[in-house]
């Protein structure tokens, strides 16, 4: 039987990449190199590798759609000023 | 650094605002989260005749910051020190409050700057003026 549960409604720090994504928790099988799989055992722990998972699997989504969306914006309104670009890159890195 | 995004920055996204995609790109490249308050999804959608441009910015949102009992207090807090009545405008403040740093990306600065001044706060303009999207940084 699939196990399911609610996902908690996490607070930013550290955990509300999840919380955009609504519904129950679905535990998944995926083919992994058990070298990759050591390492972020190594790192976050047993109880923390789902959320671990779970975060980089919805930092990349997002990060895709970004780019897809910049694209888009792109084949719209031209090509991205990439002065400004770099104006506003040295703004967030302060 | 975390970005906030208001209303004026959503409708950006539909309008031909390149500052918008340079933004966007630059908080890729920075890997900055980008906030955009549940309460200016609220302003910005508008069901079926919603730009789908707009559909597609809420995809590449990291967080949906939601207006609770604390954050709701928070936020007429600073209505009340800014004697002002925007309930978005001050959720998207206090959002920012509550993420320091971070850095504000509105088309209405003058409202934004009234309530970080009343709020007590130091912050920095980046781009006033010279843009349709103008960004504040917010320095604590």
């Amino acid at each position: 039987m699939r196990k399911r549960r609610l996902v908690a409604n996490l607070t930013f720090k550290g955990a509300d990449l999840l919380a955009r994504f609504e519904g129950p928790v679905e535990t998944i099988a995926a083919s992994v190199p058990r070298g990759l799989i050591d390492e972020v055992r190594a790192r976050v722990g047993k109880r923390e590798f789902s959320r671990f998972v779970a975060e980089a699997l919805a930092a990349e989504l997002i990060s895709r759609n970004r780019l897809e969306y910049v694209s888009e914006l792109e084949s719209i309104h031209g090509p991205v000023d990439q002065d400004l670009v770099a104006q506003f890159e040295s703004a967030f890195s302060r | 650094m975390n970005i906030v995004l208001d209303t004026g920055a959503v409708i950006a996204s539909e309008s031909n605002d390149r500052a918008f995609t340079a933004l966007l790109l630059a908080a890729q490249k920075q890997r900055s989260r980008i906030l955009l308050p549940a309460t200016v999804v609220a302003e910005s959608w508008r069901g079926p005749g919603t730009s789908p441009l707009v559909g597609r910015l809420l995809k590449t949102v990291d967080a949906f910051p939601h207006l609770d009992v604390s954050s709701a207090k928070r936020t007429g807090d600073l209505l009340a020190k800014s004697q002002t009545v925007s309930i978005v405008d001050g959720n998207v403040v206090e959002v920012a409050l509550t993420h320091i740093p971070a850095t504000i990306v509105t088309s209405d600065p003058n409202d934004i700057r009234h309530l970080l001044q009343s709020a007590g706060v130091s912050f920095d303009i980046f781009g006033g003026g010279q843009k349709l999207v103008d960004v504040l940084i917010v320095r604590i």
